[in-house]
This record gives structure tokens, sequence and C-alpha cells, in this order.
């Protein structure tokens, strides 16, 4: 367990500086993308340290693009907005977690 | 599969495309305006021009290299048209095939992916690649025939390029190759290229990485990638090399890194992951709404989201799937590409776009990269409904299949609805269908009987690229002479290229009562025009063009023009034989002008007959007898020294931290000011030093007030500042950081905080020699007896050739009888010395005098000086406005004299007696231009107010300052009104004095055109001269010189009357050549893409030939 969580805190200390450059260029203006980055970093580090929280990260990301659908309609774009870029986001680094898989099978067998 | 199925779904594509153009086209009109122009319309003419990488029908002359692209397409419709054709046929004929291409295409990748038994699905998989809000918007609805191209070809790009990765057969390459030849149009926004090579790309590193097959399988799908996209290369290598041996300078200079940074910026704020994931451009659907108000209505916004019931499952199948993976992924890279700058890590973009130079050209993501979420997702969407499918089959069938059928009818029925009932292209409710009054036509044949060499100059001229019309069904949008008129080569509306605009700007201008006939004419043969075709037709209102009205008057008085032919709502006038100047003639009879960054008055200074304006490209290299020289200031600005306190200099800078220099902790401030420094880009790096700048200085202040040495933050200050000045270039940024006056405020206050700080001497003379070399102060300091503080001053430079005397002039000098004296005496400040000068009106500009000068840069500074009161009223007499409660109220000063480009200053007080504000209006031929609220202060009584507003419009009848108070009972008394014009007219110098042995030209000219880019013909010059060629000026036009065997080619090039070419060419009788070069790397790229068609041909006959033989 001691491994798994230093590990978890490499992945993080390592991640959270790329993905907040690539996110906000080190900005915090916007205090959301700073809080949505340590989230991404948070969940990037969970799902490479303990993979089978993949799968509930994925049913997440759907859940948080049907949320941006629902804010939407009624009116609250930044909300949809939020809710919207961080589903994508969190897709878009799961599928990063899922290179090697896609590599070695060219599909990803176990989400 | 069977044929028989093939045909169905080819049946489906061509019913469904059918549907749609019928309701498109059923009102028997083309389509037309906006970027595009009428592409539709005589396409013959189109290829006529664009065959050319140098398009002399958009006269003066415009550089197109990459309207080639657009050759084979229109080939097409001048067949169509040739077959009888009306325009609006060929233009729905056009579409049809592009929208069954479009839908089949993606069929046939549907078969590939789901399989070749999976009719309904692949049938399915072409539906919703054609019926999309993607689709709709940004491909049909933006209009730009490029993407249509580009939606048509995709799919078969696709299948090809993927066959052949895959199975390396060559019949795959061929007709990728093929479908690249007949789809090159879409290459016409180069920036589709990019996305073409990157789905190449992405299909290449699919097969080698999903799943990884080994080494040996990697090198040889290496091989055929790189093969084939040598071929692709090669294949398209007759329009790229055209393209881009001439357009990357066009590239530098119209799109910086800047600006691309703040477009992708500003466009990414519409490209959020709702929009993206929904393929809607909201600009198009929200903001302007082109399709109404209905889809803000929370039910269209709920279908907008429809199709995540598909692709949300369709994701998940497709990653699990061998076959689908790789569409998964491209999906998600799509939507990645698409959003540019958007959340999430959006600042990918913004960091590439600043790192590499060329993805400039992807500024634009959403409309550049977009094509490929309709693509992806069309598979992914399929393959969501194949999940409903397999997983319902058995249970409720009906009911299932039902709502099924519901969420198709409301997603690609009812959320489409301008695309099926035709209120598509154009805004729902005034689609852009455009039909062309059949005067144009009639206009355009008497032109061409006239059998006369020149140019058609077309009033009122547009000074940007648009313009609309009063027709019926009217064209709004680019400028399109060029096609209505094929006799002769229209100048009619501006190119955003300088030098091309200030004489656009020119001819735009000099139709006014005051300008004299030899200034118009003079401008009229430097453009080589033969005809003026005056268009009452023109939507003229806002501003920017003349009343037709007003200019029919004025031509119809002028000697010079013949009115020939009124047909329908144009004018034709011809000019007079002895008027008229060809597009090539020699003369040895020109004025040097010495150009400067303000031109928009120098046609002003051609006020005297056939004499030329030469300008050489290196000033340096001048060496020829002129009559005259005309020196405009190299730069100008006004600018207003202020009196700052010390204090208020100090409170307006940073504030500096509590650490300060010699702190053991003070390296912390200078990590985190690094830091910043590193992560911003831009403009804002430079904004961040100059704060960084003042907050060294406020640091050196609280030192000193703690007995300490400020030296530590003077010498971080001293080097930041050479930085800012010298390697930042301060000086050609001011626009992007907050102006001249901004910069100027902001180092006015260093200035005195230097003043106080001692033992840092030198700082403040580097300062200030920083400031004069980036010319933001003048040289000199001004002299002035008077108080400065209310008084702005205005500097010029010139650059003076050579020691001598030169005449100082003033233009603009209608204005003088609102000035103190008339302008009769004025004080100028000479490179630092006051000189009082006496004017007299001479030749249409204000003389004072000679001036002694030497060679070398020279500085002019004058008081901005304000006019005497342009409101007549004696001053003390208060004016009441009250408005009740239901009316306005107000009164209204007129502005007279009124110029373009000129500081206007409001001062007035006043007391609202009840209410709570008033409006200040500056209004221009009933246009609201400028507006400002005045609300109560917590004083009663009488306020001061100052505004000063720049009045910038080209063209106005009348102006007028309004004093305004909304209608709420409300009282307000203005008094002691004050409106002045600020004295900037613009002064240049003359000299008489260089050797006057010029004559008068003797015709020597004779040439043929057999080209737009081709001209040849005879010269003969007793002395030598300039030969003048009225084309835009570019530096790979060719003058080639033939006499007695020998081949003279002149080097040394010049610009003639601001815009166009000229040679400087010795005496002696010469045949000539006249060629713009580029045009050889067309014929040389056609010639290597044609024997690379050709190899390939050859090639795969030989294999079948050996198949055969087997």
């Amino acid at each position: 367990m001691v491994k798994k969580i230093t590990k978890l805190l490499f992945i993080f200390t390592a991640s959270f500086p790329v993905l907040f450059f690539l996110n906000t260029g080190f900005s915090t203006d916007l205090l959301w993308k700073t809080f949505q980055t340590i989230v991404f970093s948070v969940l990037f580090s969970l799902s490479l340290v303990w993979p089978v929280l993949k799968k509930y990260f994925l049913i997440l990301s759907g859940l948080l693009l049907i949320f941006m659908a629902v804010f939407f309609i009624s009116g609250q774009s930044g909300w949809a907005e939020i809710f919207g870029s961080s589903g994508f986001g969190l897709v878009l680094l799961l599928l990063i977690s899922y290179v090697p898989q896609l590599i070695k099978k060219g599909y990803i067998e176990h989400i | 599969m069977t044929t028989r199925k093939h045909i169905f779904a080819a049946l489906v594509f061509a019913l469904l495309s059918t549907v749609l153009i019928f309701s498109w086209f059923r009102y028997g009109h083309l389509y037309g305006g906006g970027d595009v122009g009428i592409p539709s319309y005589d396409p013959q003419r189109i290829v006529e021009i664009a065959k050319f990488v140098w398009w002399d029908s958009s006269a003066p002359g415009a550089l197109v290299p990459h309207g080639v692209t657009s050759l084979p397409v229109q080939f097409f419709q001048s067949m169509l048209v040739q077959a009888g054709l009306p325009y609006f046929v060929v233009q729905a004929t056009l579409f049809w095939i592009l929208l069954f291409l479009t839908g089949y295409g993606m069929f046939l990748v549907g078969l590939s992916v789901f399989g070749k038994d999976k009719l309904l699905l692949a049938i399915l998989c072409g539906l919703f690649y054609v019926l999309n809000p993607y689709m709709m918007i940004q491909v049909w609805h933006r209009f730009i025939h490029n993407s249509f191209f580009l939606a048509a070809f995709l799919p078969f790009f696709y299948l090809f390029w993927d066959d052949w990765i895959k199975r390396g057969k060559f019949i795959s390459i061929l007709f990728f190759l093929l479908a690249n030849i007949f789809g090159v149009y879409l290459y016409g926004t180069i920036a589709f290229a990019v996305t073409i090579v990157f789905v190449l790309s992405f299909i290449f590193l699919r097969h080698v990485f999903i799943p990884w097959q080994g080494f040996k399988f990697f090198k040889e799908i290496t091989f055929r990638f790189i093969s084939g996209l040598i071929l692709w290369f090669l294949i398209h290598l007759w329009w790229i090399l055209p393209t881009f041996s001439i357009t990357p300078a066009l590239f530098s200079s119209q799109h910086r890194t800047f600006d691309s940074v703040s477009t992708l910026i500003t466009l990414s704020r519409q490209t959020g992951i709702p929009y993206v994931l929904s393929g809607v451009n909201p600009f198009y659907l929200f903001e302007q709404a082109d399709f109404g108000g209905i889809y803000k209505h929370p039910v269209f916004l709920a279908i907008m989201f429809l199709p995540l019931v598909f692709l949300l499952p369709g994701f998940i199948a497709a990653i699990r799937s061998k076959k689908l993976a790789g569409w998964g992924i491209l999906l998600v890279m799509a939507v990645f590409l698409a959003k540019g700058a958007a959340s999430p890590f959006g600042f990918t973009y913004i960091f590439a776009l600043t790192k590499v130079f060329v993805l400039g050209v992807l500024r634009n993501p959403f409309e550049k990269m977009g094509i490929l979420l309709p693509f992806s997702s069309a598979i992914i969407m399929t393959a969501g409904f194949k999940w409903y499918l397999d997983r319902f089959h058995d249970k409720q069938v009906k009911s299932f299949k039902i709502l099924l059928g519901a969420l198709l009818f409301l997603q690609l029925g009812i959320f489409l609805w301008p695309l099926w009932s035709g209120r598509l292209i154009g805004k729902f409710d005034k689609l852009a269908l455009v039909e062309v009054p059949k005067y144009y036509r009639e206009a355009d044949i008497f032109i061409k009987e006239q059998k006369k060499e020149g140019k058609i100059l077309h009033l009122p001229l547009p000074l940007g690229e648009s313009a609309s019309y009063n027709w019926p069904y009217a064209l709004s949008g680019i400028e399109s002479s060029q096609l209505l008129f094929n006799s002769l080569p229209s100048i009619s509306r501006g190119f955003n290229i300088d030098h091309v605009d200030d004489i656009i700007s020119a001819a735009s201008n000099i139709f006014r009562e005051k300008v004299a006939d030899e200034k118009i004419i003079a401008i009229l043969q430097s453009l080589n025009v033969r005809f003026i075709v005056l268009h009452k037709d023109i939507r003229w209102q806002g501003g920017f063009l003349d009343n037709p009205l007003k200019l029919e008057e004025i031509l119809d008085s002028k000697r010079f023009l013949e009115k020939k032919e009124l047909l329908g709502s144009l004018i034709v006038y011809e000019m007079s034989e002895r008027y008229f100047k060809p597009r090539i003639y020699n003369t040895s009879y020109v004025n040097f002008l010495s150009r400067g960054e303000r031109n928009s008055f120098w046609p002003f200074l051609l006020f005297q007959n056939n004499i030329d304006l030469i300008s050489p490209v290196n000033p340096a290299d001048w060496s020829i007898d002129t009559v005259q020289t005309l020196i405009l200031p190299t730069k100008s600005w006004t600018f207003h020294p202020k009196d700052i306190a010390f204090e208020k200099a100090i409170l307006e800078l940073p504030a500096a931290s509590k650490i300060l220099p010699g702190s053991r902790l003070y390296f912390l401030i200078k990590l985190k000011e690094d830091i910043r420094i590193l992560k911003s880009l831009g403009m804002d790096k430079l904004k961040l030093k100059l704060d960084f700048l003042g907050k060294r200085l406020v640091e050196a202040i609280r030192l000193k007030e703690k007995g300490k040495t400020p030296e530590a933050s003077i010498n971080v200050y001293r080097k930041l500042l050479v930085e800012v000045f010298y390697t930042d270039n301060l000086k050609d940024q001011l626009d992007f950081i907050g102006g001249r006056g901004f910069v100027n405020d902001l180092f006015a206050k260093h200035l005195i905080i230097l003043d106080t700080l001692e033992g840092v001497k030198g700082v403040k003379d580097e300062l200030l020699m920083a400031l004069r070399k980036s010319e933001l102060i003048p040289m000199y300091d001004v002299v002035s007896d008077k108080n400065t503080e209310d008084l702005e001053y205005t500097t010029y430079h010139f650059q003076v050739p050579s020691n001598d005397e030169y005449e100082l002039l003033m233009a603009e000098e209608g204005v003088r009888n609102v000035y103190a004296d008339k302008l009769e005496k004025f004080e100028f400040q000479i490179d630092g010395e006051k000189k009082q000068l006496r004017g007299e009106f001479t030749d249409g500009f204000i003389s004072y005098g000679k001036v002694k000068l030497d060679a070398g840069k020279k500085e002019f500074t004058l008081v901005a000086t304000p006019s005497a009161n342009l409101f007549d009223y004696p001053a003390e007499s208060g004016i009441e406005v009250s408005s009740s409660d239901k009316k306005n109220s107000f009164f209204e000063a007129k502005i007279e004299p009124l110029t373009s480009n000129t500081w206007y200053t409001i001062k007035f007080e006043a007391w609202i007696k009840s209410g709570d504000k008033f409006r200040l209006q500056f209004i221009s031929d009933g246009n609201v231009e400028y507006e400002k609220f005045f609300t109560r202060d917590d004083q009663n009584g009488w306020n001061k107010y100052r505004e000063s507003i720049l009045f910038n419009k080209p063209v106005a009848a009348d102006a007028k300052v309004r004093f305004l108070v909304d209608k709420a009972d409300s009282a307000v008394i203005f008094r002691n009104i004050k409106i002045e014009r600020l004295l900037n007219n613009p002064i240049f110098l003359r000299s008489l004095s260089f050797p006057q042995s010029a004559i008068e030209s003797v015709p020597g000219v004779e040439f043929t055109q057999y080209s737009p880019v081709y001209y040849s013909g005879k010269i003969e010059l007793e002395r030598g001269g300039f030969v003048i060629f009225s084309e835009a000026f570019h530096k790979d036009w060719q003058l080639k010189l033939h006499s007695n065997g020998k081949t003279l080619v002149p080097k040394e090039r010049f610009l003639a009357n601001m815009y166009a070419n000229a040679w400087f060419v010795p005496a002696g009788d010469y045949t000539f050549e006249l060629e713009f070069t580029p045009q050889k790397t067309l014929y040389w790229g056609m010639l290597i893409s044609g024997i690379t068609a050709c190899a390939v041909v050859i090639f795969y006959l030989g294999k079948i030939k050996k198949w055969l033989k087997k």
C-alpha cells in the first residue's frame, strides 16, 4: 500500500506541473481551471496506480458530459463549459492511460 | 455486397441530394456574397483569370497564387455554361455532385469499417455525415467553397489512403491521387492541406501503433507512407510551387504570430466543449441568429445535445473494438483540435502557435480542423446506433424502433430545418440569392465594343474588399466587378496592401468639388483609367462611400470625361483620348518622392500634369536628375508634455513589495517575477517588463527613504531598459500595449522619479536617449514660452537627402480661415531652433518659404494649435435643454471645417439642474460616431468638461456635436462651449534645386499584352528615362531589354506614383519583355505534376501487363 501511495504521489507531482501548464499556462487567473487541473492530476494518478478505477472515471466523465447538456439547456452556459471541459479532459487523460493497452491489443479489452 | 445494393445506396444519396438541391434552388437564382462573391457567375471568365498567379483583372493587379486550385472546378462549370445551362443550374449541379459525393463517400467508408454486408449501417453513416449541425452551419451556411470540397473528398481520401497503407495496393494510391486531382479546389484554403496531412499521418500512425505489429510491418508501411506522401506532394506541386514560392512573405506581413494568437483566443471563446461536441458554431446559430431565435428555445437546445445519446455508447463500443478503436481516438483528437484554445488544455494550442509560425494558418481551428468532427462522429454515432440495436434487438422491438426513429427525426430533420427548407445560405429570412441585373452585361458589352486599352474605374470606390448593391437579389460581400466586367480590368476595391490601398484611397477621394482637374487627371492617368463606371445602385450610405448622385454631378462637369452611355443604374464615362495614358510608357520628367509613413494625402502632391512621382526602393542609390524633390515625413506623432507631481507618479507606478533589494529574501521576489515573465507570451511579456521597470524605481525610492543606496535597483532598471527598448523593440509594439500616449505618460513618471534620485547619474540620460531613438519624444526639447500643460505638439521627422534649401509646405490649406492669422504666420521648431515663418497660399498648399537643411534626419515640431471656436454662440449665454418624461431634448453645433484624421476638442461647462445625466454625441451624416454619458457628481452647480474626439471617416458630408438630455424630466444648462480643431495638417518639404535638365517626354514605348503576366514591345529613348508600368508594384515583375543581340535586365527597382513599377532605362532602341516571373513556377510545377501522374499510370499499366502475362 505504501508503495502504491508513494507511486501515486510521484505521478501526481510529475503530472501536475505538466497538466497545469497545458491547461492554463501556469496562470491562476481562473480559479476553476486551477481546481480542474488538480482534479485531473489526482484522477490521472489514481487511474494509473489503481487501473480498476478507470471504469468509474469513465462513467464519471460521461455523467459530466450529461450535466453539461443539462446545464446548457437550462441557460447555465458557464457551468456547462466547466462540466463539459472537465468531462472531455477526463476522457482524454483516460485514453492516455489506456495507450499501452491500445498499442498491445489494438483496442481496450478491459475498461 | 452485390452491385444492386451499391446502386440502392447510390440512389438513396442521389435522392437526398436531389431533394436538398430542389429545395435550395427552387427560387431560380444563384447564391453568392460573403467571402466568396459569385464563383458560379461566368466560370469561363474565372478560368481566364485564375490560370495566372497575377490577376490583372483586379486592377491595379493582385497576387493570387493559390487561385489556380479553382481551375478544374471552374473548367467543369464553364463546360456546363457552354452547354447552355443558366448559371444557377450550373451552381445547383455542382452542389448536387458535392452533396452526393459527401454522402456516398462516407457510405463507402462505413462499408469498409462495419463490413460489406452492413448496408443500412453504412447508409446511416453517410446520412450522419451529410446531415449534422456542422455541415449545415460551418460548411453550407458559411459558404466557403473550399469547405464543400473538403467535406466531399475527405471520405475518398480516407478510403484510398487507408487501403494503400494497409494493403499497399497500387490501385489505391492511384485512386487517392485521382481524388486529389478532382478535389484540388479544397486546397484553395491552404490550412486544409494541414487538415489532410493530419488525417494521412493519423491513418499511418494508427496502423503502426494500434496495435504494434513488429518492425517488419513498421518498415513496410513507413515506406508506403513516405512514398505516398511524396506522390501526393508531387501531384500537387503545380499549385504548391507558385503558392509557397511567393506567399510566405505575404503571410508574414499579413498575419503576425501575435495576431494569430489573438484571433485564436477570441475565436476559442466560441468553441467550448458544449459547442464542439454538438458541432455548432454559436456565432451564427445564437449570436447572429441566422436561422432565427428558435434555436435558443430549450427544446432546440435539447435536440442539439441528442447526438450524445449515440456518441457516448458509440465511443465506448468503438474503443473496445479492434476495428473501431482508431475512430474513437480520432473523435477525441478532432474535438481537441477543433476547440482550439478553449478548455481543457487550451494553452497547448496557444503555446504551439507562438512557437511554430506556420501553425498560424490554424488560428480558426473550428473552421479549419472542424470537419474531422462530423467525419469521425458519423462512424461513432453509427457504432452507438448499432450498440442500441444489438442490446435491444429482441426486446420491445417496435417501441424501441419508434424511439430510435423519433430521435433520428428530431436530430436529422427538425434541428436541421433550414437545410431541408432551403433557408440555409444567407439568413433564414433574407437568403443570399443573387441576380445580376442585365444592364451589367450590357455595360460590359458596350465597353468591349469600344476596343480600347486601359482600365475601368468603378465609382463609388470602396476602400475595403466588400460592397453591397440595391438589386432585387443583391450581392453583398466581396466586390465582384472583375467578374461582371470582362472587357477590361476593374479598379473596384481595396486590397489590404498598403501601397495599393494608397492609390485606391486617392482614386476614391479625388472626386470632390475643390479638387483641381489636373490632380484628378494625374491620378486617373497613373492608374491607366480609360472608362469610369458610376454605380448608382450601390449601397453608399454609412460614411465610407460617396453619394453616387453627387459623383454624377461632378463627373458630368469634367471636361476630360465624356458621358458615353446610360445603362440601367450604370453610367459609363470615357476619358478623352488626349488625357489617356497607356499601361506602359516612358518618361524622363519625374519628381523624386521620398515616401513617408502617412501617404494618404499624397494625391495632393500630384499637382503637375505629366510628371510622375518616382521613389527608389533604396533611396540611398538615388542619382538621377529630377524636376523636384518631395520629402514626406518618415514619422510624425502628436504628444502632450505632462508635468506630473512626484507623489502622483509614485502612486501610479506598481507598488514595491516590503522585501527590498539587499534583503536575503529578495531573490524570491526576483524568482517570482522571472517565472511570470517566463510563462507570459507576446505582448503580455512586454507589459510585465514595463511594470517591473516602474517597480524598480519605486524600490529605489523606498531604499532612499530608508537611507540606503538605490544602486542595486537602478542597475536592474538599466538592464531591463535596454531589453525593453532595444531587444523587444518597444517602438514597434506601441499599438499592442496601450498606444503612444500610454507609453509617454508612463515614462514621464519615470523621468520625474529619476530626477529625485541622487547617485544614479546617466540613467535619466539613457532613458531619454532610448525614448528619442524610439521616436517617442522629440530629439530636441520643446522650447515654449507658453504654459505647455494645455498644449499638444506634433513632431515630424524628415530624412533629407542632401544639404540644400527646401521649401516647407503644409497641406489642407482649406482650414486656414479658422486659425489665428490664417496660418500666415506660424512658429516651427526646426532641430530645436524656433523659427517664425510666413506662409503664402500657393498651388493648394501653404508655403512657409525656404529653409536651409543639412543632409540627414531633421526634426520639425509645431504646436497642434487649437482653432478658433467653431461654435458660433455668445460664450457666457447659457443654453438650457429640458426634456419631458416622454421626449428627449437636445441642441446641436455644426462642425465646419470637417477634415478626416483630425482631432476635435469640445470644452464646455454644464449644470445638471434636474435629472442625473446628459449625453454628448458626435454625429456624422446622421450616424452617431461617438457618445459619452456625463452623470451628476456630488457637487451641484457648474462643472467643466473636456472631450477630445478623433474623426477619421474618409468621406462625410457633415458632422455635428449634439448635447442631449434624455427623457426623464431633466434640465441641463450648458455654457462656454468651445469646439476646436487641432492643427495636425500634413507638412512636407520640396526642393527645386536639383538639376532641371529634364525635358518633356517623347512617347517611345509600343507594346502588346499577351497575358496578364507577359508583355513585349519596343522602347526607343533618345535619352535615359523611366519606363513606368501601371500595375501594382511587385519585386518579381522583370523587365528584359534586348538590343544588338545583348540582353539587359535593369536590377534597380523604383516605385512609380506610389504604387506602380518603374525601371530606369538608358538611352537606346530596344525590344523588351516584361514578365511576372513566378508564373514560371506554375508551369514547372505543372510539368513535374504531369510527369508524376504519367509515371504512376505507366507503372500501374506495367503491373497490369505483368498480371495479364501471368
